[in-house]
């Protein structure tokens, strides 16, 4: 099955009620021709529904290599979470099933935090750091080129 | 009035575990990012995350959200559980298409059935823009094999929680 470009258009009625429409693309579909098309169908959709528009979302697959298979104990409910910060704001990232790399980082299993400096593991550092840079907020504060990781907690389920 | 893009692109990688349990990872991208930047940030990043997860990376994808810069208020008489359903054919006559339009409009249906005239102008409009929208020469929707929609067979409305006429 090949990876087509998707188009969702979600709509609201007045009792909040949610519904999307989606459409594939023919492949290799240029963002800025989907977006016409998007635009197009809205035109003709909005004659023929009562609901609201209140976005369109244009999603591509990446071209990727996948990994290997998966540890024996792997567990994706396990997560490892990155908490970071901006200096204006702040959020999280949450790694599925974090190795055991994380998990030699020290303090109880359940809910210990760990801070930049205490981890002293620089290549796990620099992974998160080279994993997150470049991210941004919804409220679309671009982030600094690299920034600091302010603490790790492990959460388990 | 349109859809415009002024929101993050969303980066989100999917990783399965050794019981097949899925989960994902969103980031997001600064504004603007092309297609090809983005792509080139996940292949960047797979070395890190793979060394920090041992799950099983099966792909990624980068979503584009545009928002209605000029959102209007639904009507009271707008349910989404209200569909006009649409059936399409495909190229070669190798299956359809079946599209839902939530809260279709009152005045495209047909006292004492459900069935919905095709040459109505609002779902001839609708249903020409899937077969023969602005992507590429008469090229519009295609079905997740990425064959061509080519026409509009039958629409009807349905409800998701009443009975058809």
């Amino acid at each position: 099955m090949p990876c087509l470009p998707r188009l969702r258009l979600r709509l609201v009625d007045n009792n909040k009620g949610v519904s999307q429409a989606g459409y594939y693309l023919p492949d290799a579909t240029p963002l800025s021709a989907a977006l016409t098309f998007a635009n197009t169908l809205r035109g003709v959709l909005l004659p023929l529904t009562s609901a609201a528009l209140e976005w369109a979302e244009l999603t591509y697959d990446l071209q990727i290599t996948p990994s290997g298979p998966p540890a024996p104990d792997s567990n994706t409910r396990e997560k490892l979470a990155l908490f970071y910060s901006t200096g204006m704001n702040h959020g999280s990232i949450l790694i599925p099933s974090p190795r055991n790399l994380a998990y030699d980082l020290g303090g109880p299993w359940r809910g210990f935090r760990l801070t930049r400096q205490a981890a002293n593991d620089a290549e796990l550092l620099d992974d998160i750091e080279a994993m997150v840079t470049g991210t941004v907020f919804r409220n679309n504060d671009v982030f600094p080129a690299l920034f600091t990781v302010g603490s790790l907690e492990q959460i388990v389920p | 009035m349109a859809l415009t893009n002024t929101l993050a692109p969303g980066l989100s990688f999917s990783l399965v575990d050794n019981n097949r349990q899925p989960s994902s990872i969103g980031l997001y991208l600064p504004v603007g990012t092309p297609l090809a930047d983005g792509a080139t940030f996940a292949t960047a990043t797979r070395g890190p995350l793979l060394a920090l997860t041992n799950a099983r990376l099966k792909g990624a994808n980068l979503g584009y959200t545009f928002a209605e810069d000029a959102p209007v208020v639904a009507p009271p008489e707008s349910e989404v559980e209200r569909k006009l359903v649409l059936v399409f054919e495909v190229e070669g006559g190798r299956g359809v298409v079946v599209q839902e339009v939530p809260s279709p409009v009152f005045s495209i249906e047909t006292a004492n059935t459900n069935e919905v005239d095709i040459a109505n102008a609002l779902v001839a409009a609708y249903a020409a823009q899937i077969v023969s929208g602005p992507i590429g020469i008469n090229n519009g929707a295609v079905n997740q094999y990425g064959l061509q929609i080519t026409a509009l067979r039958r629409a009807y409305v349905s409800h998701r929680h009443r009975k058809s006429r």
